[in-house]
């Protein structure tokens, strides 16, 4: 896609000691987060760069990240953040960059303690909501009831969007239980149609790429 | 150090005219930013997150080799294979299974310190809705039943 230059993030992280000052900035291609608490973090760089914002992500420190509107935020991952590696190539060069992408540990327990984290909650990608939902949450659904239920979780205002970078993150704040009897509710009042057959359940599957795509 | 003074114009000078150059060739020398907004996506890195990010459904649809005994049976349903409808009647309902890791915390108190110690162990539960509205989650530990002679108050103190 053109004019990535404009989709693009930069994270910066600055260390002082009491002789250097050191300033290491990366392209931020994902993020997810609500307010200064991120969750997950996409970046790629050099080498140097990118292990001097792991590192700094491990010991965790704060950085500031610049939106692609040039708006700023101070951002930490909190405790116990994990760090998953990756890389990729550079057209026309023979070196390859480095990718990371930060998670946090609220993240990493995603669906418990009643938090569910969506990447993508646009109006194109409500299947990937719901299965996501149903996968986190261990839900015995099907994914014609997702437009139903979603609805509902809309209503009572259990779905909250929270701050991204080429995504469109929402967390669900339901416990397992609630859904359960939500769902009960649903289906003893006829809202939820059961399916006709006995038969297994399939669900799409998504891969990043697609579960990422931006409205066209 | 130059100590003449700048020759102060009248503007009586003969004009120098400054010689024509070809336009400025702008010349983008930082990373491809569009081709690695791209294969960013393509990172390894996604596969190793996407197990508690996105979603992940599992089921085979086939006709097994050989008829399948219980072992076969519990073995694919703790795995998540076999989730679907079942049953009949009153008794049509959703199965779903689903591996959950249990993490036991606790501690003992040493004569200077304090052990901290944590047990973890996997298990499977199964979630079920029924037709009619009734929901169910199977674990491996029986539902504790409500005692409720513990709250009440003995006959013998009952003013």
């Amino acid at each position: 896609m053109q004019n990535a230059h404009l989709r693009l993030a930069r994270l910066e992280y600055q260390r002082s000691t009491s002789k250097t000052a050191t300033s290491t900035s990366v392209h931020v291609s994902h993020y997810m987060g609500d307010g200064e608490e991120a969750h997950l973090l996409s970046f790629f760089g050099n080498d140097a760069e990118v292990a001097a914002i792991s590192s700094a992500i491990q010991e965790n420190h704060r950085f500031q990240l610049v939106y692609p509107d040039g708006a700023k935020q101070r951002i930490g991952f909190g405790s116990d953040p994990a760090c998953y590696k990756g890389t990729f190539g550079v057209p026309g060069e023979k070196r390859s960059l480095r990718h990371v992408i930060a998670v946090s540990s609220v993240l990493h327990a995603n669906g418990s303690a009643g938090l569910s984290f969506i990447l993508n909650d646009e109006p194109h990608t409500q299947t990937l909501v719901w299965a996501t939902l149903a996968t986190l949450l261990g839900l015995p659904v099907v994914p014609e009831w997702g437009t139903h239920m979603l609805e509902a979780l809309r209503r009572a205002k259990k779905i909250v969007p929270i701050s991204g970078i080429a995504c469109a993150p929402a967390v669900v704040q339901v416990t397992r239980n609630e859904m359960l009897e939500w769902i009960g509710r649903e289906c003893a009042a006829g809202h939820l149609p059961f399916p006709e057959t006995n038969d297994p359940i399939s669900w799409p599957s998504f891969e990043p790429q697609e579960a990422l795509a931006l409205p066209s | 150090m130059w100590k003449n003074p700048l020759p102060l114009l009248t503007g009586d000078e003969t004009p120098y005219d400054v010689p024509p150059s070809p336009p400025a060739e702008l010349t983008y020398r930082g990373l491809p930013l569009d081709a690695l907004e791209d294969a960013a996506i393509g990172s390894t890195a996604w596969g190793k997150i996407r197990s508690f990010l996105l979603p992940k459904e599992d089921v085979e649809v086939g006709r097994p080799i050989t008829p399948l005994h219980g072992g076969h049976v519990g073995l694919l349903c703790t795995a998540g294979l076999l989730n679907g409808t079942f049953g009949r009647d009153h008794d049509r309902h959703i199965a779903r299974w689903r591996t959950v890791k249990y993490v036991t915390t606790f501690t003992e108190e040493m004569e200077n310190y304090v052990e901290v110690h944590k047990r973890e162990r996997f298990s499977n539960e199964l979630a079920l809705v029924y037709s009619d509205g009734r929901t169910l989650v199977l674990t491996d530990e029986k539902p504790k039943k409500e005692n409720h002679d513990a709250e009440r108050t003995p006959p013998a103190r009952a003013a």
